[in-house]
């Protein structure tokens, strides 16, 4: 065994990255390794047509975990402007608008009613989103605690709650396990409006928005949004593939040995305890832990002998919900069309690009959402699928060659298992099908594309390592939550073998929250290491 | 300590009970027993509210709407002495699924008669139900304790309340932190999904999964629909009385034997005297005005009806807080379920046991799969009765010879979906059209049974609610959904049987532990009167 290191980390994803410099600059050598050429996953953007990029599964970086980003001001300076949702629906496009009153102001056109109740419900959704933003902080609070830190934690979360208010109480206890349609019908009228949030509640589930749980998804996917935006919270001028560049910058400035094509197959366990890795290069590199950002089925049943592990512990693993159901179509635009300008209130000139920088949505009611889902419990794919627009181009103009552009459709449903047909087939369908709904809304669309490239939750998995396509990297709900994420007994970051840690979207605190699960991974690591030495 | 009566006042009941429906009459006969003089008024010339036996035919009695006994809680038994009363519940123990291929599926009142008839099917299936029932029983055991416990207010510091958290969370600390897990997971699952990980056999899966939707409006797919799955493993527990089955008699024997109860400790009951508002004095509830402008007087006023009637109808709404206002107007009611009562010259025979046989004493579910259930609930979603519904058949003719004429019998068809909101509205039309769905996918498995009716009722949400008066025709006065549950059931801070206004209680199933025919709310409620005052 020639190398050997404290801590090897596998991935290089945000939380990969982010552990690996926690632990370095505490002075623990550390190796990361990227199974693929590049660092980054599904933060790298793609080359799907010569001179066009994208990074489809990440249109939205999510919440920056504040204290892993602590002093990185390259990323702070790099942020692109407030995102705006525009839903494309009867009555002509709606803008919800990072301001509470000019959003108000739109929604007036389709019930005053609405208007009235639109900053409220922005109000209500940033208190209990700060909720769930305290809660994310640290790692899940657990039903035996007795530690004294756990306690604290508990102690804070108590506080927390209480400074809801009565009503805040209220509404975050009702909030968890109500439908998205439900909660959403307790609000608005409008369903323009309605059908625009509740697809945002149900982006990346196997559930429609009249299942119980939406409402929480839609809440965990705006923790840490700026108050008053809408279906996302953080885009940088640069493309998310600077996100990667800066992580990696600081973890090499920080000591990190990061090397690419560093494919790992197994995790040597020796009494009860990581003793290596295995390259498939065949090299073994001795290490006393490991932090795995792979998915938590991965890391575990793919790279451990299960001699090593509970049956219990293996059935709980199995039974994780991945169940992709989106497909992404990257589309190579010779120009913006007119429409996509008119829909933003810009002067459509063939370059315009500025009003396109959000997100356009195609869910025109709660009910036509929920439609689209049925077909997936019959596994099935929708005929009419909702379908969520972005140009990353418009904010990275990098990514397409000069005056050109780039669109990521989000095709939602379009299921991983499959009950009819197989995906061979199937990629044409679902791409006529979404490309046939977005030129309903926005004409002229389909004539602007030049290339395309269809990635069905088939392809995901193979492409990017996702499995069953799931890019939540375990399925947002109640039950696989918290201290349920990812089972119930792996919930604070540890694993079952000793110095192996846990981290990225498929552990607390789940898809979105960007840092947080490797900060939590390094701290439990590094408590290990010591308690060891 | 009693409050005394207001000056001028002529007080002649220490408490008046609002509708003589099951836990009305719990609650009049526990406050009889403890020496109050009690008034029960009811609207109808029938007590029991949805449990009564009718006889709709001559010679033919049905227990027109609820027609088991679900979970009557042991103590109350006791206390009142039912069995003395009349009450007797005799067993359903077998239930029969036929299947479409001519097959069924069993379950019987002998443990190993299902284990082996479970084995025709599935033998992996028949060794999970070993390890499945086990666990049932022990979250059944852990829940048991919260229906019989006060809910405290999870908004409020006073000690009290506080108390009541605190005990809660003993409580669910207790059980360790396996047995919490799994009861998290029942909490918040889908029925479907927690039992895709036990089982394989769709049949079975479909038809345990069935309880878990029954008057609610979610499918067996939505999480939040897993908890119910419990009700049936808590009447095995409680031992001694069998605290599921059928009331002999019907279930107006069950509402008779209670009223009998309270009316040998002294309580009155009247019927055909509808209460038309509850009478406030300064702020405190007073008496009632009937429908005939007669006022009857007492210092404390108990409502059995469901939450919207308690707090809409009954009272002023200017004597309540905005904050209880706004919680029960977005209760929901939402009935789902429908009844269809058949007077039969003969049994049904059905194809996959031909004869008339021991099936006949037990239930039969139609349920042949989690498809069939899911497809069911996609035609309510959308406004329209289910084309294939889930229904769940007794005849109680064959347990009970008394309800119908000798070589006659009596059919009770519950049948879900049934949506109370039907596109159009309900009318003469659509209900026969929803009888004959009903009774042609019957036919399906039994087909003598057409030529076997001699008359038929059919009770849709809109029949139920008019002349039970539960709102929108749920039979559990309210969706049985977690965010409607414990201490959010009807409303946070009035969940404890108290309302806002001083002297007007709540004991109806939209108080906790909600619906069934149990009787633990009137049981509560009670206690909390004779705390209170």
């Amino acid at each position: 065994m020639s190398r050997s290191f404290d801590v090897v980390v596998l991935g290089s994803e945000p939380d990969a990255l982010v552990a690996a410099t926690g632990l370095a600059t505490s002075g623990v050598r550390v190796l990361l390794l990227e199974p693929g050429p590049d660092l980054g996953g599904i933060y790298r953007e793609i080359e799907f047509a010569p001179g066009w990029r994208a990074a489809p599964l990440v249109p939205d970086l999510g919440y920056l975990d504040p204290q892993a980003f602590r002093g990185m001001a390259e990323i702070h300076a790099s942020v692109a402007a407030d995102p705006t949702v525009i839903a494309l629906g009867e009555g002509g496009p709606l803008a919800l608008q990072r301001s509470a009153v000019e959003t108000a102001a739109a929604l007036r056109r389709l019930s005053a009613r609405d208007a009235e109740r639109w900053p409220k419900f922005v109000q209500q959704l940033a208190s209990l989103a700060g909720f769930l933003a305290t809660l994310f902080r640290d790692a899940a609070p657990r039903v035996d605690a007795r530690a004294i830190d756990e306690f604290l934690t508990l102690l804070r979360l108590g506080r927390q709650y209480r400074s809801l208010g009565r009503r805040g109480m209220v509404e975050l206890l009702r909030a968890l396990p109500i439908s998205a349609a439900d909660w959403l019908d307790d609000f608005f009228e409008s369903e323009p409006l309605k059908g625009a949030l509740a697809a945002l509640a149900v982006t990346d589930l196997c559930q429609g928005p009249m299942s119980g749980g939406t409402a929480l998804a839609f809440l965990h996917r705006h923790v840490g949004a700026a108050p008053g935006v809408i279906g996302e919270r953080l885009r940088l001028k640069a493309g998310p593939g600077a996100l990667i560049d800066a992580l990696a910058r600081r973890a090499r400035a920080a000591g990190v040995a990061i090397e690419t094509q560093g494919a790992v197959v197994e995790l040597s366990v020796r009494d009860g305890r990581i003793e290596s890795v295995a390259l498939a290069s065949g090299e073994a590199i001795a290490c006393r832990a490991v932090i795995s950002a792979l998915d938590p089925y991965q890391s575990l049943l793919g790279l451990i002998d299960p001699v090593h592990l509970d049956p219990v512990l293996i059935e709980a693993v199995r039974n994780i919900r991945f169940r992709g159901v989106t497909t992404k179509i990257l589309l190579a635009l010779d120009a913006l069309p007119d429409s996509v300008a008119a829909a933003t209130g810009a002067t459509p000139t063939p370059t315009a690009s500025a009003g396109a920088a959000g997100t356009m949505l195609i869910a025109p009611s709660i009910r036509y959402v929920e439609r689209a889902f049925d077909a997936t419990k019959y596994g099935r794919c929708s005929s009419e699928p909702f379908v969520m627009i972005h140009f990353p181009s418009a904010v990275h103009a990098g990514l397409a060659p000069p005056g050109k552009h780039v669109a990521v459709l989000h095709v939602q449903y379009t299921p991983y298992r499959l009950r009819e047909g197989e995906w061979g087939e199937l990629r044409d369908t679902v791409s006529e099908r979404a490309l046939r709904v977005v030129e309903a809304h926005l004409p002229g669309f389909t004539s602007r594309v030049r290339e395309r490239m269809v990635l069905s939750p088939v392809d995901l998995e193979s492409r990017f390592g996702l499995r069953e396509g799931a890019v939540s990297r375990g399925e947002l709900a109640l039950d696989q939550l918290l201290f349920m994420r990812p089972v119930p007994d792996l919930a604070g970051h540890a694993a079952p073998v000793a110095g192996l840690h846990l981290c990225g979207a498929g552990t607390h605190p789940g898809p979105g929250i960007v840092g947080a699960s490797g900060r939590m991974a390094a701290r439990a690591a590094l408590k290990e290491l010591r308690a060891r030495a | 300590m009693r409050s005394s009566p207001a000056p001028g006042a002529q007080r002649s009941h220490d408490a008046i009970v609002v509708g003589a429906g099951h836990n009305g009459l719990v609650a009049a006969a526990y406050l009889a027993r403890a020496g109050r003089r009690v008034l029960v008024l009811e609207r109808r010339p029938v007590i029991g509210g949805a449990a009564v036996s009718e006889q709709v035919f001559p010679g033919f009695t049905f227990s027109v709407f609820s027609y088991v006994v679900s979970l009557l809680r042991p103590e109350i038994i006791r206390d009142l002495e039912l069995p003395r009363h009349g009450l007797q519940i005799l067993p359903l123990e077998s239930t029969i699924v036929p299947l479409p291929n001519g097959d069924y599926l069993g379950s019987w009142g002998d443990a190993d008669l299902t284990r082996r008839e479970l084995c025709r099917h599935s033998a992996r299936d028949a060794e999970a139900s070993v390890a499945y029932g086990r666990l049932m029983v022990q979250m059944a055991q852990a829940v048991k304790p919260l229906l019989g416990m006060m809910p405290p207010d999870p908004t409020s510091l006073r000690p009290g309340d506080l108390k009541g958290l605190l005990k809660l969370g003993r409580h669910l600390r207790s059980l360790g932190r396996e047995q919490f897990h799994a009861l998290y997971k029942l909490l918040t699952m889908s029925s479907a999904d927690y039992l895709e990980e036990w089982f394989e056999f769709e049949p079975l899966k479909a038809t345990k999964s069935a309880s878990g939707i029954i008057g609610t409006f979610m499918g067996p797919r939505s999480p939040g629909s897993a908890y119910v799955l419990l009700h049936h493993y808590m009447g095995e527990i409680d031992g001694a009385f069998r605290a599921w089955g059928f009331c002999k008699g019907g279930n107006g024997t069950i509402s008779q034997a209670i009223a009998r109860a309270a009316l040998e400790k002294g309580a009155e009951i009247r019927t055909e005297a509808p209460v038309r508002q509850v009478l406030l004095e300064r702020g405190r509830a007073v008496g009632v005005v009937l429908g005939s402008g007669e006022e009857c007087r007492a210092p404390v006023i108990v409502s059995g009806l469901d939450a919207r009637r308690t707090y809409l109808e009954l009272v002023d709404r200017r004597a309540l807080p905005d904050e209880l206002l706004e919680q029960v107007q977005r209760f929901r009611f939402r009935g789902s379920s429908g009844k269809v009562n058949l007077a039969l010259s003969e049994l049904p025979d059905f194809t996959c046991l031909p004869g008339v046989g021991a099936h006949h004493r037990g239930a039969i579910s139609i349920s042949p799969s989690l498809d069939y259930l899911e497809r069911a609930y996609d035609d309510a979603k959308y406004g329209s009765f289910s084309k294939r519904p889930y229904m769940d058949i007794i005849f109680p003719s064959v347990i009970d010879p008394n309800m119908a004429p000798p070589g006659r019998h009596v059919a009770s068809i519950f049948v879900q979906y049934c949506p109370y909101a039907i596109e159009g509205g309900w009318t003469d039309a659509r209900r026969e059209a929803f009888g004959d769905t009903v009774i042609d996918t019957l036919s399906e498995y039994a087909p003598n049974l057409k030529s076997a009716i001699l008359h038929a009722q059919v009770l849709t949400p809109a029949d139920i609610e008019r002349t039970v008066g539960l709102s929108e025709g749920n039979i559990f006065q309210g969706e049985l959904a977690l965010q409607q549950l414990f201490f959010l059931r009807p409303a946070a801070r009035w969940s404890s049987y108290r309302t806002p206004i001083p002297g007007y209680y709540q004991c109806g199933s939209s108080t906790h532990p909600g619906g069934g025919v149990m009787g633990a709310a009137g049981r509560l409620a009670a206690q909390r009167i004779l705390s209170d005052t």
